[in-house]
This record gives C-alpha cells, structure tokens and sequence, in this order.
C-alpha cells in the first residue's frame, strides 16, 4: 500500500522524522500499527485537529506537538510520540540518529539549546491560532 | 517431611539466614512460590550490541505486551519502569488479594523476593539510628563483614564513614564515569561550605563485584544493570539460592504458597499449610519456623494463622517504608558531552545529610541510568517532542538523578489486617498508611536544601521536575512484628523470636523497629546472620 493510502504508516513516518529519524522504519510499522490501534481516535475536535496536524508533514506535526507540549500533554498526539520514541530507541542505529550530540562540551550546547528554545517558540505561535479556537470552542462531535 | 528448620521466602533475608544455617551443618528445608525470569541473552554483549542482536528488541525492552511502555499519563510520571526481564520478581498471587489506603506495596513471588529489582545500595546503619533497637552496633558489625565477604559489598573509606561505620570485606569501588568524577572533584573542592550544610558525599557502597569470585564476574560495565546483570556481579538473592540449591542440607521447594501457620497446644508452631502449583493443600510439619516472606507477606501469614485460631480482629500496626523522592537535576559541567554507556548503572556516589538527630539523617542516591529507556524522561521535559529529543541528545551525559530517602518511625494507625473478600476466596490484607504529620514541610525543606547542595555541585536541579514518590514506592517495608526488649504479644524479643509462639522466629523487615533512611537490604541480611548465629547455632 502506498504511504498515501496508508495514513497510518504516513503518520509513523513523520513522527520518525519530527524525532530526527529519516531513514526506514519499516521494521518497527507492525508494532506502531498495533499500539495505534490501541489508542483509538479521539473525540474532542483539537485532538482531532492535531493528529490532522501530524498527517499533513513534519512542519504540522512540530506545530500540533508544540500546542501538544503545553496544553495536552497526555493528548493522542503526544502519545503516539512517545510510542514512536520507543520504538526507535529498540534499535542502536534508529537510537544513535534520535540521539545525537555533538560532543563539543557546554560552550557549543548552549547556542543549539538556545536555538532549538526559539524554534518552540515559533512554532507554539504558530500553533495558537488553531488550536485555541479548536480548544476552546470546538467541542466533541 | 519430619521437623527441623523451614525458611519461608527466598528474599535476601531468608538466603542469609538460610546459608549461615546450612554452612553450620544445620539443615534447612525452604518453600518458596520461587518464579524465575528468562536467563540472561547474550550475557557478554553491551546493551547496543544486545539490541543488535536480539531477535524481537521491541518485546525485551517494551514487553510482548507493551507493559514496559510508559505513556503519558493524568496519575504522574516516572522516570523510569522495570523491564519487562523482570516482570516476574513483581508478579502478583491469587492467594494473596489486597487493599491499600495511602499506600502503593509491591510484593514478589520470585526466586530471591524483592531484592532481585534492587539497585545494590549496601549501607550499614550506625549506633544512632539503632538507638531504637534492642541490640546495638556490636552485634550487627560483625555480620556486615561476614555479609559483605560473602556476597561482595565495593566502597572506600571516604567521608561516607561518618555516618556509617566501616566494615571488612570492602572491595575496591566501582570505576566512576566522567559525571560521577566532575561531581567527586567539585565536592572535593566545596567540602568546607558542604559541610555547613550537614552533607556528606562518597563512593557508593555496593553489592557488585570488582573482581571475579567464582561463577560470579568482576562488573565489566556492560551497561545492562536494570535488565539483571547477565555476569552476576550484581548480588541478588537467587544467585545465594542457586548457591545453596544442591549443598548437603538444603532442601529448597519451589511452587509453594504458605497460607498460614499451625500451633498446638502449647503455644508451639507445629506445621506450615501451603499450597502447590495445582492448588492442592499441603501440610508441612516443622520444629522451628522462620518466616523471611518480606514484611507484606510474613505479617499476612502471621494474621492468616491468628485468625484460623479463632484470635478474632488482629491487626498489626507500625508498618514503615522510606518516602522517596527522585530530583532529576543536571551536571552544567556534562552539557553537550556524548554520555558513557559503559558504566555502572545504579549509584556510583551516595551522599547523606545529617539534619539534626539519626532519624532525621537523609540518605541520598546519585542515579544515572544512562542506558535505561528514554521515552519515560524525554516526556517529562517541558518542550515538544522533537523539540524535547534535541535537547536530550545535548543533555543526556549531564542528567543524574538524585533518589532521596527519608526515615521512617513505627505509629500504630498505619497498620496490616485482614478482611474477608466477599468472594469466597482467601482474606484480603489491608493495608492503610498516612504520612507523619509535618512530612510536606520536611520534604520541601529537605528538596531546598539539596537543591542548594547541587549548585555548590555545579548542577541544576529544576524545581517543578521533583517527584514525590507514594508510600510503598521504595518497596523499604518494615515494622509490623518489631524486635523490643520488651513488647505485646505480637511482637518479637530482641534475638527475633515470636513473643506468642515459642519456635517462631522473623527474620525479614517486620521485625525492624524504626526505620533509618539507608536502604535496609543490606541490614536485613546481616540481621538474619545474626538471628542464625545468635538463636540457633549459639
């Protein structure tokens, strides 16, 4: 099945990559697809709207996992990342691709750490003109 | 089977008892539900190469039924889970239903008890904090010794030695990572100021070879600690066991759940009611009875047989454990710095804080657990996901995280009983618990002040990540059936012995009096050896 006929794989995929994996993940799709299976879909409107989010490509899923990060943090999306998390650390490759640190001490970690904050930042203000209406006025359906 | 010693449980505290008996020449009959875990995979691969080489990692380190997953949820966090390779050492029983109100007990069937979990912290208790007991250091050092020779304790003579005393047996400490080393070297350099504070810090003092004895192997720091050492440098009991397993003397059956004991008429244990595998009742005759089931179990047995007597409502109160709680901080000095898989897992640094009086002693353990999975601590920082994976990439060699226990004291509304389940089957134990009064202010000041401890350290303990564990977390139970020089009925004289029945001895954690902050495994065996030596080999 393609990956646009298989929303379930397209999602593990992109959950891989927003976790810094790019390369295959078809030896962990059974066991993703089993746990998705598990989790169900949601009912409340921004739920569904962050996991619509994760289906349309890394730059919603970074977006919806920012909104996710503050305000829903035991939601469906942040769940299926911490499923996904575990499923590549099972592996020292997928692991050593999730993991990286460039070992260059504290003075070359500060700059990333400060860099990768303002990129949580864009992307929770990107996230609140959708998901704070969704939130708050969506609703269930 | 006719009379002679019967050891209930295979915890550390039942294979010391048992060892020192059967190395004496007494013989010892042991029943044990004794469940076994899988056998070490690949026992001299590291963890990368394990997860190599495995042929479904996904159901060793998550479990076939993603038991080991911790997903986000509305209860709390936890900062790491127990693989599913030991699954079995916190497996429940059918004979054994329970009920618990402020409390959270873990109990184990397995061969070796609770302490096959452990984290191998060996840490004498000192004269103050036995001031409590019926019996003072003198008696409990020499048994540390012989422990620690038996079984393999690692430490140095270092400022540790202050609060608790020195034993033979030492072995050299286990080798500390870069974190371990940077946070040894700042306290070297801080000790005037870290002592106005009350605080001591040294190598940890663990069961873990250094060297190899036997079948057991010297640590090789394969990095496989939480999943059960596969060289066996770790101690845990079943490595005594299988020791023992075999030796003229010892009679070990596994696959059997003791349900009570039998007294006769005069006041004596006569045998044990048990039952094996198929559910069949057994009756096993014996002349002295030790019970080493853990505190849970050992008081349920002690309650069962009262009540089957026809004693009526009996509870045993002064149930105790060490509130925890985990800070996870981060050592500046680490930041951006690849983390060392190789190491040893637990603790490599322990450090106590002495606030006044030996039970307000605090004991602290620096835990790094590089190895352990990392999707329940990634979900805990306050960042997206991917976000989140960055920033531990980065931090990861820095991150410790510091386990702190707290003392604590016999009161009798925190009690075990026993009530009939309503369903026809066994009764069920109760277990209620409620933190002293006063404990919320005491574990915040505590918190503030390791916080300024690591500082002086050169780490960062954020304040909204701390965790208070619940009661019953650090699986530390003590104080049902205590040791006093004199007490009620239901309690024990100070060489272990039951006051109500004259051949029945206690030798797990019900018969410790208080409970000091360091970990009790190590002072459990001792404790046995003494009640071995003391009351039956004398």
């Amino acid at each position: 099945m393609s990956a646009a006929g298989d929303p379930v794989a397209r999602e593990a995929r992109v959950l891989a990559r927003v976790l810094g994996h790019d390369g295959p993940i078809d030896f962990l799709l059974e066991r993703y697809r089993r746990l998705d299976a598990r989790e169900g879909r949601p009912r409340r409107r921004d739920r569904r709207l962050q996991l619509a989010f994760l289906r349309a490509g890394s730059l919603g899923a970074r977006i919806a996992s920012a909104w996710a990060a503050r305000w829903d943090r035991h939601g469906p999306l942040r769940r299926r990342e911490v499923i996904m998390l575990a499923l590549l650390e099972c592996r020292p490759e997928t692991m050593a691709r999730v993991e990286r640190c460039a070992d260059g001490g504290p003075l070359a970690a500060w700059p990333r750490l400060v860099l990768w904050g303002c990129a949580e930042v864009v992307c929770l203000l990107l996230a609140l003109p959708f998901f704070a209406p969704a939130r708050f006025f969506g609703g269930r359906s | 089977m006719s009379g002679g010693v019967l050891v209930i449980g295979s915890g550390a505290s039942g294979v010391a008892f048992a060892a020192r008996l059967v190395a004496a020449g007494r013989p010892v009959t042991m029943l044990d539900v004794g469940r076994r875990g899988p056998r070490p995979a690949f026992p001299d691969a590291d963890l990368p190469e394990l997860k190599r080489r495995l042929d479904d990692p996904f159901a060793y380190f998550i479990g076939p039924a993603d038991e080991a997953l911790i997903l986000p949820e509305e209860e709390g966090e936890e900062y790491y889970g127990f693989p599913p390779e030991k699954g079995h050492v916190f497996a429940g029983h059918e004979g054994l239903p329970w009920k618990a109100r402020g409390f959270a007990p873990l109990f184990s069937f397995a061969a070796g008890g609770l302490a096959e979990a452990w984290t191998g912290g060996s840490y004498p208790f000192n004269e103050g904090e036995l001031a409590g007991w019926p019996f003072g250091l003198d008696q409990l050092l020499p048994r540390y010794s012989a422990v620690a020779r038996e079984i393999g304790i690692t430490g140095a003579a270092d400022d540790l030695a202050r609060i608790m005393p020195l034993h033979e047996g030492l072995l050299e400490p286990v080798e500390l990572d870069q974190h371990g080393l940077r946070l040894l070297a700042a306290y070297e350099r801080k000790k005037e100021a870290l002592a106005g504070l009350g605080f001591v810090m040294g190598r940890a003092r663990l069961a873990v070879l250094t060297e190899d004895r036997g079948e057991r192997r010297a640590c090789d720091r394969l990095g496989r600690c939480l999943w059960g050492c596969p060289r066996g440098a770790l101690y845990v009991p079943s490595l005594g066991l299988d020791a023992l397993i075999g030796r003229p003397g010892f009679d070990y059956r596994p696959g059997h759940f003791v349900e009570r004991f039998v007294p006769g008429p005069g006041g004596r244990v006569e045998r044990v009611i048990a039952r094996d595998q198929k559910g069949r009742e057994l009756a096993i005759d014996c002349d002295e009875l030790v019970l080493a089931a853990g505190t849970l179990a050992s008081s349920r047995i002690y309650l069962a047989s009262l009540r089957a007597e026809g004693a009526g409502a009996v509870e045993l109160g002064g149930l105790m454990d060490n509130r925890q709680f985990l800070m996870p901080f981060v050592n500046l000095g680490m930041l951006g710095r690849r983390y060392e898989a190789r190491s040893y897992q637990y603790h490599q640094l322990a450090m106590g804080l002495d606030l006044g009086g030996p039970m307000d002693y605090v004991h602290g353990l620096v835990t790094t657990l590089k190895t352990a999975m990392l999707h329940p601590v990634v979900q805990s920082l306050p960042f997206s996901m991917g976000i989140a994976t960055r920033f531990f990439g980065e931090m990861h060699a820095a991150l410790g995280l510091l386990n702190v226990n707290f003392s604590d004291s016999p009161r009798p509304e925190n009690r075990l009983a026993l009530e009939d389940a309503g369903d026809g089957g066994p009764a069920r134990l109760v277990i209620d618990y409620r933190p002293e009064p006063g404990e919320d202010e005491r574990v915040a000041r505590v918190a503030g002040r390791f916080r300024k401890i690591l500082r002086l350290l050169g780490a960062l303990a954020p304040k909204g990540m701390s965790h208070l564990r619940p009661m019953g977390a650090s699986v530390h139970y003590a104080g049902s059936l205590p040791m006093r020089a004199e007490g009620p009925e239901d309690s024990l004289d100070p060489e272990g012995r039951s006051r109500r029945f004259a051949n029945l001895w206690v030798v797990d954690g019900s018969g410790f009096p208080t409970l000091p902050a360091k970990n009790l495994t190590f002072s459990l065996m001792a404790n046995a050896r003494r009640v071995a030596e003391r009351s039956f080999l004398a």
